[in-house]
Parts: C-alpha cells; sequence; structure tokens
C-alpha cells in the first residue's frame, strides 16, 4: 500500500490552503478524521486496560455509536462498537501494565486479541445481524469501529477490489493523521459473508486484518496440521525455525438430532381411552407442557482452550483432539420454533370460540329444540309434597331423564357426559356413598384460606371465580371439550347441559354448588354473579315454601288467629321467615299486655331496640323485620347507576333519584308502623337515624326522655317527613316485595339459555385464562428461572386490567395467550432438557440454573466437563444416536456393499462422537517475522464448517523499520 | 389548555350520618353551604369537571346516606371507583372510630384492589372538637390513607382535599387509564410530576 505518497499529496493541500478543489476522496478523510475526534479516540497516549475476564467480551453490554458518511456519492455508514467499562470498582491502573514490559510495544487492540479469556464467544445472530459483532469473535477485540454500505446505499455491498483498496487507504492515511489506534474495517462483498477487512496502527506497529472464506476446503486446510503451515508460511517463518511455537485454541462441535430414547413430548388427556374411568384429576386440570419434543438439536463444543502447537497432533491420519480428552465442554440448545403446547393450545382454541359466528341451533338443532320444554315442576308441587325430595335423588333422576330422552344424539356421548356434570354437581351424584369431586368448603369464605404459593404469585385481582368452584370447573371442562370431546359443537352442547342443570335445580329448588354464598361477588366474573343471584332467588323462594310449610304445620297443630291462616302463599308479597319462637313471643307480648285493639295489634316485630320505649306511649320500641336487601349483579348495577346517571346532575335529578331510592325507606318506615303502634316519627328516627335525634340534656320531669328531631329532619317537605305521613302500617311480609327472586331468576337463566357458544366462551374466558396462568405458575416454580416468575406476574397483571375494564377486543387476549404461549415453552424446553440431561428429582440450584441457562443462552458450559454425570449423560446420547446410524448404515449395506469401506472407516473416527459439524481453531504466536526483527503478535482464527472454510488472519508489521 | 376530557373518575363519599358528606360536596360543586342539608336518601352523584395540571377531568362524585340501614343498599354504588373520600366529623369522636368500620366495608365491595383512599375530618369551625388532628393523622397513617381537615362552612380545605385525591388517583398505575389514554398519560405524568410535589406539601396531604 503506497500510503507514504498519499501522505505527501494531502500535506501539499494542506499547505496551500485551498481546500475548493478538494477531491471525493480527500473530502472521505477528512469526514473520517473529524469523526474519530468527535469519538474521542484520537488520543495516542490512552493507556493500556486490564485484560478482559473469561466470558466478559460476551457478558458485558456493548453499545455503538453510529453515522453516516459519504464516498462521493456512495453512502456509508461508520459505527463504533466498544465494551462497556462497567467494572466491578477495580480501578484502571493501567499504566503500569505498559511501563512495566518496555521491551514490546503494545497496542489495545492486539493485547485483546492475543488474550486467550475470550477465545469462541457465543455469538447470537437476530435478523443477520450478529451479538457482538461478529469481529469481537474473530479477534477477540473490544473496541472497533466497522464502515460498511449504508442501508439507503444504491449498491448495496463492495465487491471490487479497487474499491476496497481506496478505502483501507483512506483509514490508513486517516487513523495515522488521529493518532487512533482502535482498529478500523470495512465489510466487502455480499452482507452475509460477514467479510471484513481491517486495519489498526499505532506506535510503529501496523496490524492488517484479512480475511479468506473458501467454499470448498483444499485437503490440507482440513486440519491443525495443515492450519499451522498455513499460518507459518504467511508469517514467512520456516516451520522448525526457532522463535516461540504457536499457541493454538481449538473448539470441536458435534450436533445431536436423534432422540432416540430421550425424546420428550407430553400428549393431552385422552378420555376416549379414559371412557367412564374419567377421574378429577383429568377433567380439573388444565394439560400443560409440550406435545412435541421442543428442542430440535443439541450441539457439544469440546473445547481445548489453549495448547502448544506441539502438544497435540490433528492430522489426517491422527487425531488427538477427541471431544472426551477436551478441557471443557459447553452445550448449545436450538429450540423448535413456536413449538406446540398444550395449555396454549386450549387457550387459543377457546378464543378462537369467543370469535365464533355459529349460533347454538347451528350445532345442536333438533336435539336442543326435542328438549326445550323443560319438565315444569310448579312451586304448588313441591309444596303439595310431603318432604322435600332428596336432592341426590331428584338429580339423578334429572340425568336419568336426560339420558333416556336423548340416546346418543348430542355431540358429546353420554358416557363422557355423565362423570362431567357430576364434576360440575357432584352433589348430585348418588351412585356412590362418598361425592367423588366435592367443592372444597372454603369456597364459601376464601378470607380464611391462605392462598398457596402459586395463588399468592399472581394474586387475587382476577375477575375470575372462586378457584375450583364450579365455574372454574366449567371453564376448565369447556376448555376440554373444544379440545378433546369434539370441539365447538361439543362446546354448545355442555353449555346447553349446564343450562339445563341450572333451570332444573331452579325448578326443584335445589342449590347450585360451588359458588360461594351470599349476594352476587362484583370481584368475581358476570358467570359467578348470575350463579349466586340465581342461589339467592332459589334461597328466598325455598325460605317463602318452607315458612309457608311450618305456618300450614302450626295451624294445624294449635288453634291460631285468622291471621296467620290468611298467611296463604302469595307470589305478590314480601314473606319473611317467622320461627316458631317469635310466633310465641308475640303472643305471650300479646297476652300480657293487651292494651292494643284487633285492628291495631303489633306485627313483624324483631326485637326491643334496647331499653327505648315510645314517646307518646309507655310502650317499648321495637325494631321491625324488614325486607331482606336485594341482591345484584353488575351488570345490573350499571344499568341502576346509568338510571340515577341520566336523570342528571340537577336539583329535579337529585329529587327523582331520592324518589327512586326510598322504596326501601317507605318499605322500612311501613314495617316499623307495623310493629310499633302508635309510634311516631321521632321514634322512628331514633332507631333509623339516631343523630337525627337531638335529646334535651336535662331529663324530663317524670324521668322520660325528651328531645327533638334534628333541624334537617324538620325541613318542611322533606321525604322523610313526607314519607312518614303515607307510609301504612304493613309488616314486611304483606309489603310488596322489593326482590322479585321469580323474575331474576327467569332472567338469569334467559340470559345463559340465549347465550351463543361465543357467548359463553367469553363468559368463560377470565375464570379459564386465571386458571392457566395458575398451572402456569405451578409450572414454572420449581424450574426457578430467573426471570421467569416475574415475566408470568407481568402477564397476568396485564391480563388482569383487562378483565377490570372488560375489553372486548379478542386479540387483546391474544396477545396474553401468545405470552402464555411463550413461557410454556420456555418451561417445556427446561423439562425436556432436564429429562435429556439430568433425569430425576431434587435438582440442585446449579443444575436448574444449567437447565435454565440453556434454554435462554446461546451456549452454556457443562458443569463438571466431561467427566460429570451430565457429561457421561450426553456421551451416552450420542452413543445411542451413534449405533442407529450404524444400523441403518448395516441394513444399507447389505444391499450395496461397495459403500463398506466408507463406512467402516466414519465408524472408526470415534465411537461415539460423530464427525465434528464445526471446527474452530485460534492459532497464535508473537514472532519476528519477515524482515523486522521486532516480536510482533500474529493470529489466525479458522472456522471449519459445512459451509466451507473461513480464516480471519490479524498479521503485525513493524513500521519503523519496513 | 386542552379541553377534551382526560378521563373520568368516580369517586365516592362515605362515613356516619350528620358528618356533612353533602354539605362537602355542595361546598366542591356549586360553592354554597346549607346548615340544613336535606339528609340522603341511599345514594345521590353531583358531577365537576376540574382542570389539573393543564388536563381537564370528570368527576362523578356519588355521595351516600351514612345511616346504618342504608348500608345494604349503598356499596353496590361502590363499585368501579377509583377513590374514596372517608369523612368524619372531629366534633364526634364516634363518627371517627367508626371509620374503621368503613374501611372494611370499602374494602370488601370496592372492586379495585388500589382505589385511592382520603380520610377527611371535617367541621373544624366548630369548637367543641374532639378529634384532634393528630389523632386523624396517625389514623391515616396506619392505614395509608391520604388526609386532610376541612370545613364545608368555610370552604377550608375541600377544594384541596377533591383535587389531592384526584391528583393521586391520576398518578396511581393502572387504576383510571383505558388503553387509548395510556399515551394521554405519558405526558401527563411528565408535566405534573413536579407541582404534585408541591400541592401535596402545601396542602399537608398526608400518605
Amino acid at each position: 500500500m503506497s500510503s507514504s505518497t498519499i501522505q505527501e499529496d494531502l500535506d501539499e493541500d494542506v499547505y496551500h490552503c485551498d481546500f475548493t478543489t478538494a477531491s471525493e476522496w480527500e473530502i472521505f478523510i477528512a469526514r473520517l478524521e473529524e469523526i474519530i475526534h468527535e469519538w474521542k479516540l484520537s488520543s495516542s497516549n490512552a493507556n493500556l486496560l486490564k485484560p478482559l475476564k473469561p466470558g466478559q467480551l460476551s457478558s458485558r453490554n456493548w453499545v455503538s455509536k453510529c453515522e453516516n458518511i459519504m464516498f462521493a456519492d456512495f453512502q456509508f455508514s461508520i459505527t463504533r462498537y466498544s465494551l462497556t467499562n462497567e467494572d466491578d470498582g477495580e480501578t484502571p491502573e493501567s499504566e503500569n501494565l505498559r511501563d512495566n514490559d518496555d521491551e514490546n510495544v503494545k497496542l489495545q487492540a492486539l493485547e485483546d486479541m492475543m488474550h486467550i479469556d475470550n477465545d469462541f464467544i457465543p455469538v447470537v445472530y437476530n435478523d443477520n445481524i450478529s451479538h457482538p459483532h461478529v469481529l469481537a469473535r474473530l479477534y477477540s477485540l473490544r473496541e472497533f469501529i466497522v464502515i460498511n454500505p449504508s442501508s439507503s446505499a444504491v449498491a448495496k455491498y463492495i465487491a471490487e477490489e479497487s474499491k476496497i483498496k481506496i478505502l483501507l487507504s483512506s483509514i490508513c492515511i486517516a487513523i495515522n493523521n488521529c493518532s487512533c489506534e482502535v482498529p478500523v474495517f470495512i465489510q466487502a462483498l455480499e452482507p452475509w459473508r460477514n467479510f471484513h477487512l481491517g486495519l489498526c496502527e499505532g506506535r510503529g506497529i501496523r496490524a492488517e486484518f484479512e480475511m479468506v472464506h473458501l467454499k470448498k476446503v483444499p485437503q490440507d486446510c482440513k486440519h491443525l496440521t495443515g492450519l499451522l503451515n498455513v499460518f507459518k508460511s504467511r508469517l514467512g517463518m520456516m516451520s522448525g525455525s526457532e522463535g516461540e511455537p504457536v499457541r493454538v485454541s481449538a473448539k470441536f462441535s458435534y450436533s445431536l438430532t436423534d432422540w432416540t430414547s430421550y425424546s420428550w413430548s407430553q400428549e393431552p388427556p385422552n378420555f376416549e381411552l379414559l371412557q367412564g374411568e374419567i377421574g378429577v384429576e383429568e377433567l380439573g386440570t388444565l394439560p400443560f407442557g409440550a406435545s412435541m419434543e421442543p428442542v430440535s438439536e443439541l450441539i457439544l463444543h469440546a473445547v481445548w482452550p489453549e495448547f502448544l502447537e506441539t502438544a497435540l497432533v490433528d492430522s489426517q491420519a491422527y487425531s488427538d483432539l477427541e471431544p472426551q480428552r477436551a478441557t471443557n465442554w459447553f452445550l448449545s440448545a436450538r429450540m423448535v420454533d413456536e413449538p406446540a403446547c398444550l395449555l396454549s393450545e386450549y387457550m387459543f382454541e377457546i378464543l378462537e370460540l369467543c370469535r365464533s359466528q355459529h349460533s347454538m341451533h347451528e350445532f345442536l338443532g333438533d336435539f336442543m329444540q326435542q328438549d326445550s320444554g323443560p319438565p315444569l315442576t310448579t312451586p304448588f308441587d313441591v309444596l303439595t309434597e310431603s318432604k322435600v325430595p332428596n336432592i341426590g335423588k331428584v338429580i339423578g333422576q334429572s340425568f336419568g331423564h336426560s339420558r333416556r330422552d336423548r340416546s346418543s344424539r348430542g355431540p358429546i356421548s353420554n358416557d363422557m357426559l355423565m362423570p362431567i356434570l357430576y364434576f360440575l354437581f357432584p352433589d348430585a351424584d348418588n351412585s356412590q356413598d362418598s361425592v367423588r369431586s366435592p367443592y372444597p368448603e372454603t369456597i364459601g369464605n376464601a378470607m380464611n384460606r391462605e392462598p398457596n404459593m402459586a395463588e399468592s404469585t399472581i394474586g387475587n385481582g382476577f375477575k375470575s371465580a372462586p378457584i375450583d368452584g364450579l365455574v372454574w370447573r366449567l371453564a376448565v371442562v369447556m376448555a376440554h371439550a373444544v379440545h378433546t370431546l369434539g370441539g365447538t359443537k361439543a362446546a354448545a352442547h355442555l353449555w346447553y347441559e349446564f343450562c339445563q342443570e341450572l333451570r332444573f335445580r331452579w325448578n326443584n329448588g335445589i342449590k347450585i354448588p360451588g359458588v360461594a354464598p351470599g349476594f352476587p361477588d362484583l370481584k368475581m366474573c358476570l358467570l359467578n354473579q348470575k350463579l349466586q343471584m340465581l342461589n339467592c332467588c332459589i334461597e328466598r323462594r325455598n325460605a317463602v315454601t318452607n315458612a309457608a310449610l311450618a305456618s300450614a304445620k302450626a295451624s294445624g297443630n294449635s288453634d291460631e288467629s285468622e291471621e296467620e291462616e290468611e298467611e296463604e302463599e302469595d307470589d305478590e308479597f314480601y314473606d319473611c321467615a317467622m320461627s316458631e319462637e317469635d310466633v310465641a313471643k308475640q303472643t305471650t307480648v300479646e297476652k300480657s299486655k293487651p292494651i292494643h285493639s284487633l285492628w291495631n295489634r303489633p306485627v313483624g316485630r324483631l326485637c326491643r331496640h334496647g331499653n327505648l320505649k315510645l314517646l307518646n306511649s309507655d310502650e317499648f320500641l321495637y325494631i321491625p323485620i324488614t325486607q331482606e336487601a336485594t341482591p345484584k349483579t353488575e351488570d345490573q348495577i350499571d344499568e341502576d347507576a346509568e338510571v340515577l346517571l341520566n336523570l342528571g346532575s340537577d336539583i329535579q335529578g337529585s329529587e327523582l333519584r331520592t324518589q327512586l331510592m326510598s322504596a326501601s325507606l317507605l318499605s322500612d318506615i311501613e314495617s316499623f308502623k307495623a310493629a310499633n303502634p302508635g309510634a311516631v316519627l321521632e321514634d322512628f328516627i331514633r332507631w333509623y337515624s339516631p343523630r337525627d335525634w337531638i335529646e334535651d340534656k336535662e331529663p324530663g320531669e317524670d324521668g322520660s326522655v325528651k328531645g327533638t328531631l334534628s333541624s334537617r329532619m324538620q325541613i318542611p317537605g322533606n321525604p322523610w317527613l313526607e314519607i312518614w305521613s303515607v307510609a301504612k302500617p304493613v309488616p314486611a311480609r304483606r309489603q310488596n316485595r322489593l326482590f322479585d327472586y321469580t323474575r331474576e331468576a327467569e332472567k338469569v337463566l334467559h340470559r345463559l339459555d340465549l347465550s351463543q357458544p361465543s357467548d359463553a366462551a367469553r363468559l368463560l374466558l377470565c375464570p379459564l385464562l386465571h386458571a392457566s396462568l395458575l398451572r402456569l405458575v405451578q409450572q414454572a416454580l420449581p424450574i426457578e428461572m430467573p426471570g421467569l416468575i416475574s415475566a408470568i406476574k407481568h402477564i397476568s397483571s396485564k391480563a388482569e386490567t383487562l378483565f377490570r375494564v372488560c375489553e372486548k377486543d379478542i386479540n387483546r387476549y391474544a396477545e396474553i395467550c401468545k405470552e402464555v404461549a411463550h413461557a410454556e415453552a420456555m418451561i417445556g424446553q427446561v423439562a425436556s432438557l432436564e429429562h435429556k440431561l439430568c433425569p430425576g428429582t431434587g435438582q440442585t440450584w446449579q443444575m436448574k440454573k444449567f437447565l435454565s441457562d440453556l434454554v435462554v443462552e446461546p451456549e452454556v458450559a457443562v458443569p463438571g466437563g466431561p467427566h460429570s454425570d451430565i457429561g457421561k449423560r450426553i456421551k451416552s446420547m450420542f452413543a445411542e444416536a451413534r449405533r442407529v446410524v450404524l444400523m441403518t448404515n448395516e441394513a444399507d449395506q447389505d444391499s450395496s456393499d461397495g459403500e463398506k469401506s466408507k463406512s467402516k472407516s466414519s465408524g472408526l473416527h470415534g465411537a461415539i462422537f460423530p464427525k465434528p459439524t464445526e471446527k474452530e481453531f485460534i492459532l497464535r504466536v508473537r514472532a519476528a517475522c519477515q524482515n523486522s526483527f521486532l516480536v510482533m503478535p500474529h493470529r489466525l482464527t479458522v472456522q471449519l464448517g459445512p459451509n466451507g472454510i473461513s480464516m480471519a488472519g490479524c498479521f503485525s508489521q513493524d513500521t519503523t523499520f519496513q | 389548555m386542552d379541553d377534551s376530557v382526560l378521563t373520568t373518575l368516580k369517586i365516592l363519599i362515605i362515613g356516619e350520618s350528620g358528618v356533612g358528606k353533602s354539605s362537602l360536596l355542595m361546598r366542591f360543586v356549586d360553592n354554597e353551604f346549607n346548615a340544613d342539608q336535606a339528609i340522603t336518601i341511599g345514594v345521590d352523584f353531583k358531577c365537576k369537571k376540574i382542570s389539573l395540571n393543564g388536563n381537564t377531568i370528570k368527576l362523578a362524585i356519588w355521595d351516600t346516606a351514612g345511616q346504618e340501614r342504608f348500608r345494604t343498599l349503598t356499596p353496590s354504588y361502590y363499585r368501579d371507583a377509583q377513590g374514596a373520600i372517608l369523612v368524619y366529623d372531629v366534633t364526634k369522636k364516634e363518627s371517627f372510630t367508626k371509620l374503621e368500620t368503613w374501611l372494611n366495608e370499602l374494602e370488601t365491595y370496592s372492586t379495585k384492589s388500589n382505589i385511592v383512599k382520603m380520610v377527611v375530618g371535617n367541621k373544624i369551625d366548630m369548637e367543641n372538637r374532639e378529634v384532634s388532628r393528630d389523632d386523624g393523622m396517625k389514623f391515616a397513617r396506619r392505614h395509608a390513607t391520604l388526609f386532610i381537615e376541612s370545613s364545608a362552612k368555610t370552604t377550608d380545605g375541600v377544594q384541596c382535599a377533591f383535587e389531592e385525591l384526584v391528583q393521586k388517583i391520576i398518578q396511581t398505575p393502572g387504576l383510571w387509564e383505558t388503553q387509548e389514554e395510556t399515551s394521554k398519560r405519558a405526558a401527563f405524568r411528565a408535566s405534573s410530576d413536579d407541582d404534585a410535589q408541591q400541592s401535596s406539601y402545601c396542602c399537608g396531604g398526608y400518605f
């Protein structure tokens, strides 16, 4: 390269101070220098940094800066790659390093290149861009600059040698002018070749980085011996000449894709096989894991970190480089893209169902109509029956009835359907003495229950259903139905049967199991609320029925007053359960204090309100029995709130709202009046809103309490006064019902009946997603993969928010499912690797880390090396795969004898391991060579793979005595 | 200033009867005070748009009846509220001790786990104080709520109470935004973080 003449030309220009005629080339150099200065790479007295510790080249972060640079009209980008210096608190005392050893001049780049601790660092390719940069691997550099054609350039790459030379000489001039010691590379040829040529200069040394790619490997380059010759001849060293021997590092890679008996996969539960014997285990659990082998390839890297060329032999005839005898073993695992995983398949299928446009009728057709008239059991029938029938008997009959009617025309066969229904409604199963799959008792009082590890990881913010409750089970079973029992049809059938069962239970007054008692829990999903609502309705009606039965019984036994007999069943009225004690108490009261006339007798008393007495009489103040509150599900509350909101926020709206809200106040006042004949508003207020009754400081003369209503209660025409004035004394049980249980129950049943398959799937989506996340956590916890649990937490909090805001867009849920699938795949990969490499229970922390690293890291050191348990396991896997290959070869040989010799030779080559898929060598030497007498560092990195051979060399020379 | 509404927030006012819940609301929304405020039956609500750091926020404030008997009715309306103001009367010790019950009520019925709570000691214009400011503060600290004292009569602390609460809600991630509002929120936070600190200090809010 004639850089010296160029230098002079440039100098002339500088002296003239006239840049108007500067060539494109000069402009390019000027820009290059400008960038180098900008990046502050021109300091020639930079201290020598400490050598990197093993692996730091790949474990530390890389940063890159990028600028554009033009050569004529060709745009290049120039990028500086450097390893961050996030040191562990150590000060880079580096001056010493250089001073100690004055004998040899040292360049940072060349020192890094000669250091062996970061050989063969793994490189990850992502969209053809490697990380870290492939040059870091080829020369173990921690800082370098790359100039490559910018992505917007007209030509995508430079191929002409002349252009390459111009670029290299420009670089040479620029780095000399700036005293930049950082190596600068240009990328030539097609980008996929990763072909780089470069230059590094300073302190009297020039190092040139060269590269050779050959598709067909020359025979003598296939082994170390030949490569040593190539290296030495390039250096001008005669083989056998004195000087330092070449130091060699080697890495051989062996691929394993044939798993034979080490293959791993999981099957979805097969209900066909389990027919009739389906247990809770299968029905109540979502399947998990990869259904196909998720690991596609294991690559073993046998590494010899450094040995002298004389120590080991690797030639065509003989090789010391046997993998079993390597110093270190590393392992890489390649994964199948998007492996088939059971849990996520289930989820995606349910999402698909959510999008379905089909109607129930399309799937079930005649089957539905045939059965559309459920057996009508009127409440009257229940009443006249002497005894409430045994629950199990009734349900058993119901199921039996349906079985007879439907024969096997439903998409799910009866053999399958019955266990499912018994699983959902375990109380119906009276075929066995003990209930097979009872609901956990904790459903009623989730508060008292300590969440387990997995549950607390996910948190309880899900708008879901009680864990292992009815809705939860239904969701899981629905997923099974979609996946294994016949797809959407089966789902439609299951939903239909579920609705039928609910109607049956309502008609027969049998409570629904597996939901928490009490009012609809607004923290739960809508379906769970609806079922709780239905239970409230069933409960209220049963209470009414029982009260009626009890009173009928009572009237039969004793001579009761006419009033009790009037208590006939009428849906229009609210009925309170009144125990016999109440009745008795009431009668004693009546007997002892016959002050009330027949028309004015107190009714519906609950208990005395302390020792308070009515203001205008000597009677005690009684708290009345009042109507119970009205249960509501969230959609109803929303409707109500909407109505209230629509009244507007002005005074009129406020008044209308007050009227709407007054129904319960009126009911309470009427009950109060009935229980306390002769009471005044003041009495009512003392019970109802005691702070609005202001007692006088001093009691009246007769010791009675005197007081007044608060001023706000005395505002003329206020709703309290008005309601009091219109209210009649009516006990709660004779009032209009505030809660029409029949209507509400019908509303719930109707809503569920009318659900199309997609509605049903949406109703079950949250519990199902909750269940699958829980399953995911349960599987993830024992693996202890760093970051996995927090990733799952992140997924679940995202899911939680979606359900909270009632997101309608199914795609948003699909995103969540994709993340679930990703996590599931990782767990599947770990499981598969564990099965292959270290089966058994009770993995040590080190082992767990090894397995999870294998999934996420490109290359992991095998703990203990070739002689460890894992090492032995790997050997036997290779051996088994080898046996299979040999066996098939033998089979081939029978037909063609010609192949015999060839297969024999391959059989000889290592009893266990196949031929390496890739061989890498790094040859290093510090030697004086060619014309120089200075000892200079040189390096050659060789990669021998299926795509040929690639050699990257760095050869340095002395510029002072050239 | 941006006229479009950033978000609509639902805020509850709860507490014993007669502590001045409706009066606080009346003062905040209409800037009026009526010594004889009609007794709320069930629930009522008022709306107000407020401007916070250049953003308009619509508040739907639900006022509830404090009477024991209405407690079966009112919690239905707790649903999806982002904030709750728990009011007590500084001249009535009992209304303060009952706050515990109201907190439990909120815990049970609110559907958002991270609902922002503010304890407000009302009627500080009155002379016969029974609950000291310190007691109120301690209670708020123990239950990790915001705290302020106010008087609906003299307007002291009323505006601040609501603003403080809204500010906190806006700062609570995941409590109020919907998807399309996420980007708006990022912009909002960037502009308001410093001011938030300040106003929190000057209002004597405690968290």
